[in-house]
């Protein structure tokens, strides 16, 4: 008996191999376990808990949800039809639309929706202690940001292909296809800025890393040149030389650092390290593909892959203890990290690994175009987003496993904790937290840098959880500076990269954009015209960039928020289309299952994004925090020579406050817009049109 | 052994290595009129082709 919409024939039969009974029983093990580990987190909250508790809660969660909802998804409200031809069969070109092993879309489509985001949010969430981020990535995947994730990847198979901005506007109406766009240019410019600010922070004195990193764009022209002069199409094998070179660098810092000579070289504050990063993303984006971008991206995705699964076995095999308490004493909002309370702004600070809008640009990129069959949009949609929440719960405890002392130590910025280290530690301290400033220094020494204070950003915390867990796998402790130097180059590697590829989308879109103003601005190859908006484009996110690294509150603080705000602003978009979608395809009785995440994600954004206007609060709204330094300035108690940054500081916040209020006007614009579509389409004033491709029977047969 | 050398293949297929070939069979089968682009001509298109979109997350 076939089970219909799993378009699998294989189930049928191994559906009478395997008892029902005994699958259901595997199933209520799995519901078991599950609810042990939540349970056993939840209860044991005054003593440190093991990792392990922590990752076989949220296995559990994912295969349940992956099982059950997903499947109720597929089967229910999408009806996925196997027999259906996709896009990839129909209007296969040998090129772009090539039916590919499920495997290998599901592999390509992870690797582009990871990136930095699910590290760096958890690690900045571990402010509020490991249970309040974790809730939130475990819930808002399985019900959110998968969600999300496959039914965009559907929508797309079923359209050819289209684009997220294409199906709004076709699907929806012409204000949400311009919603769209207006959303993916700013939280492209956003993203961009955060986490070049976030490099930023982690290379700032640090000349070890800094050599490793500037020596990754030599090692990748390399590649290039080799790729498209000597071996073209054999990307793995240069990808092993570019593994074997930058193993060699990121060894060979340790010298930089230590000669003198190399080290005056390669240590930069941060001021300079943002001028050199915007000059480098400039020339990156405008230089041939194959030189430095397409290289450094293989080169990226295969370490970043690897560093994944590396990571998992050694959380398994170390099975670390979590120093971090369940809940911190800043859930009140008063964090040194990002000021806040836990509703609305632990939701805004992780985005990619529970919801993230920019997800959806990639399932409706290229990987509609890959799928054979229908029903692989299940696995690749659903699951690689359940594989980033999962990546995101390896973040969080490699946060989690520093001492709390330790970690606030790392992610406090000076204009909170004061840049003494002995004063610093001892108001850390005083939180409750305890570290010395000779823990720090002892820490400093061990991962090979002059001082650990005010790395900002989560990177560098994040590369010191990693470095302890992966010392005790293998090697020991005289490799944890390499361990903690191979974690800064994974992140800043593929940060780069992107970096670049967003610096070139951005581009093209703002060529295409100019282009109806004045035509010769949209002819992508016209060097005038691909110069000043590769310089608009850089300009943009170069200047929040520099804004972040002026900021004495260390820039992540106001920015991020921003970023998180931007991000599910997209998903808002995203999840409206569905919802559209699934009404219309007369399935109105489970719209629920987006309207209830899309509904959450306006909650948390708008009420986010009012705090950080109107919050009276000066660490918390930019409105706030602009009058009391105008209030400063007017008192005459700011030094002559901070007079002028603090103007700039003024109007920066100022600044951030228009954005914010632009991005929340955009949520409700495109709610109102929707939801008048919905209402004429269920009191039927308006007739459901679907602009799917037509139904073409597949010929592929088997799975 | 047999399994790592499995997996050296997996990896070759989904890093693109056999996409040229499998171009070119696909031009001769239903396009036999149109000229085959040289193997260097063919990545370069492509790599163009993929970062003119967004193609990396966050």
């Amino acid at each position: 008996m076939s089970i219909p919409g799993d378009g699998d024939p294989k189930v049928a039969a191994t559906a009478s191999r395997w008892p029902r009974l005994l699958r259901a029983a595997v199933w209520v093990a799995i519901s078991v376990a599950g609810a042990g580990a939540v349970a056993a987190i939840a209860l044991r909250r005054q003593e440190p808990i093991n990792a392990m508790w922590l990752i076989v809660a949220a296995v559990c969660v994912h295969l349940i949800g992956y099982r059950f909802y997903s499947r109720f998804i597929a089967l229910k409200v999408l009806e996925l039809d196997p027999r259906r031809a996709t896009p990839a069969e129909r209007l296969d070109d040998g090129r772009d639309f090539v039916p590919t092993n499920k495997w290998i879309v599901f592999g390509h489509h992870f690797a582009a929706i990871a990136g930095p985001g699910p590290l760096v949010g958890p690690t900045l969430a571990a402010q509020l202690g490991y249970l309040p981020g974790t809730l939130w990535i475990l819930v808002g995947a399985v019900l959110g940001g998968c969600v999300q994730d496959f039914v965009v990847l559907f929508a797309s198979i079923r359209r050819n292909g289209k684009s997220l901005g294409q199906m709004a506007r076709e699907e929806v109406g012409p204000l949400a296809g311009f919603t769209a766009l207006f959303a993916i240019t700013s939280i492209l410019i956003i993203l961009l800025a955060v986490i070049a600010l976030v490099v930023t922070n982690a290379l700032r004195g640090s000349p070890w890393g800094t050599f490793t990193l500037a020596m990754t764009i030599p090692i990748a022209m390399l590649m290039g040149i080799y790729l498209r002069f000597l071996r073209p199409g054999k990307v793995l094998e240069v990808s092993v030389l570019g593994f074997i070179l930058v193993m060699a660098a990121v060894i060979g810092g340790q010298y930089a650092a230590q000669s003198p000579l190399l080290a005056r070289w390669f240590t930069y504050d941060a001021r300079a390290l943002a001028v050199m990063i915007i000059a480098y993303g400039f020339a990156a984006s405008v230089l041939p593909v194959w030189l430095l971008l397409a290289p450094r991206d293989y080169l990226s995705t295969f370490v970043k892959l690897g560093v994944i699964f590396l990571l998992a076995l050694g959380i398994l095999v170390v099975r670390p203890t979590l120093q971090m308490p369940a809940i911190s004493r800043f859930i009140d909002g008063s964090g040194p990290v990002f000021a806040g309370t836990v509703f609305p702004f632990c939701f805004i600070t992780i985005a990619c690994g529970a919801v993230s809008g920019f997800h959806s640009l990639i399932s409706s990129g290229t990987t509609p175009k890959l799928i054979t069959r229908e029903t692989q949009a299940r696995m690749v949609g659903y699951g690689s987003m359940l594989l980033e929440s999962f990546v995101a719960i390896m973040a969080m405890v490699a946060a989690c496993v520093l001492q709390p002392g330790m970690y606030f130590a790392i992610n406090s910025p000076a204009a909170i904790v004061g840049a003494d280290p002995v004063g610093a530690t001892a108001v850390i301290s005083s939180w409750g937290y305890p570290v010395t400033a000779a823990d720090m220094e002892q820490l400093a020494r061990l991962v090979g840098e002059q001082s650990m204070f005010a790395r900002t950003g989560g990177a560098p915390s994040l590369a010191v959880g990693m470095a302890h867990i992966f010392s005790r796998t293998l090697g020991g402790g005289h490799f944890t500076a390499v361990w903690y130097h191979f974690a800064i180059m994974f992140e800043a590697l593929f940060i780069l990269t992107i970096l670049d590829a967003g610096s070139r989308v951005g581009r093209f879109i703002l060529q295409e954009l100019l282009g109806h103003v004045w035509k010769p601005l949209g002819r992508t190859a016209w060097y005038p015209s691909v110069l000043l908006t590769g310089v608009l484009i850089v300009a943009g996110w170069g200047y929040f960039l520099y804004q972040g690294v002026m900021d004495p509150l260390g820039g992540i603080n106001s920015l991020w928020p921003l970023f998180g705000i931007a991000n599910q602003l997209l998903a808002s978009v995203a999840l409206c289309v569905s919802t559209t979608i699934i009404i219309k395809m007369g399935k109105q009785r489970y719209a629920w299952v987006t309207m209830a995440p899309m509904l959450w994600l306006v909650i948390t954004t708008q009420t986010a994004s009012y705090q950080k206007i109107f919050s009276p609060n000066p660490r918390i709204g930019f409105v706030a925090e602009a009058e009391r330094l105008t209030g400063l300035l007017a008192a005459g108690q700011v030094p002559a020579d901070r007079i002028a940054a603090t103007q700039r500081l003024i109007f920066n916040n100022r600044l951030d406050a228009v954005v914010t209020a632009l991005f929340a006007g955009m949520v409700l614009v495109i709610l109102l817009d929707s939801a008048r579509h919905w209402y004429l389409l269920l009191s039927r004033r308006r007739a459901p049109v679907l602009c799917e491709a037509e139904f073409v029977p597949s010929a592929i047969a088997g799975d | 052994m047999k399994l790592l050398i499995k997996f050296w293949h997996v990896l070759r297929e989904a890093t693109g290595e056999g996409d040229y070939a499998r171009y070119c069979a696909h031009l001769r089968a239903h396009h036999p009129d149109r000229p085959l682009p040289s193997e260097k001509q063919f990545y370069l298109e492509r790599l163009k082709h993929k970062y003119a979109r967004v193609s990396r997350c966050c």
